[in-house]
């Protein structure tokens, strides 16, 4: 068992080449859409069969703004590594790899004594265009 | 020691996505013109055509250690249009703010 906490963890962009000060990830949801099957002979429960396609889900990144940093774009299809910590007994870390292309970066507020802060949202793009699904790999 | 080996992500069967092994029973890559940087078998990066993301921060890697993994992927894909690293997160200080 390799349980652990989130620190450590890193996001590397093949591409973009981004230097975050990341303060926290996020692994988004991979989704399955429900289809219902009931019919008027249904008894007590709607029924449900599973979808066929699961949306590939998102990586949410809040940041430390750097006001040095270069503005960051969006729509840019790359290649992400997430590692997790590496756990002891490990000699590899576990990955989420996938491509996919931020969507959203949410600039600063200005709010005295607070950091600011950006939220940058990437979308695991599922694979289009001859890319990489989004993949975990656990630890060796 | 310095070596770059493949990306550790492992590529999936496309019907039952199961993890893919050679005939040799190792892990089939995902990305495989992609690589990691390794330092005594821990990755401290990763490296493709793009250049170099080292994971952890340049303060942390040794001159050594940074320039031949640079020299490395050089070596690998003929250029390093890119090199970052993981910045730390920093504690203003009053002089910086």
């Amino acid at each position: 068992m390799a349980i652990d906490t989130g620190l450590g963890a890193t996001a590397s962009f093949a591409t973009l080449g981004l230097s975050l000060k990341i303060v926290s990830m996020d692994i988004g949801e991979q989704t399955l859409p429900n289809v219902n099957v009931s019919t008027l002979a249904s008894t007590n429960f709607e029924e449900y069969i599973p979808g066929d396609l699961a949306e590939p889900g998102t990586v949410t990144f809040e940041c430390q703004f750097d006001n040095a940093q270069s503005q960051i774009d969006t729509g840019t299809v790359d290649t992400l590594t997430v590692t997790l910590p590496l756990s002891s007994g490990g000699t590899t870390a576990a990955t989420w790899v996938g491509t996919g292309f931020i969507n959203s970066v949410k600039s600063q507020n200005f709010v005295k004594n607070e950091l600011q802060m950006q939220t940058i949202v990437w979308q695991f793009d599922g694979g289009a265009n001859a890319g990489t699904e989004p993949t975990f790999t656990a630890q060796v | 020691m310095v070596e770059l080996t493949q990306h550790p992500a492992q590529a999936r069967h496309p019907i039952t996505n199961a993890p893919l092994f050679d005939d040799d029973g190792k892990p089939v890559a995902l990305l495989p013109d992609h690589r990691a940087i390794r330092l005594d078998h821990f990755i401290i990066g990763y490296a493709s055509r793009h250049g170099v993301n080292f994971i952890v921060p340049k303060s942390k890697l040794p001159d050594w250690v940074y320039n031949t993994a640079v020299d490395l992927v050089e070596k690998e894909f003929g250029a390093v249009p890119s090199v970052s690293a993981v910045v730390e997160v920093e504690t203003p200080t009053e002089g910086e703010e």
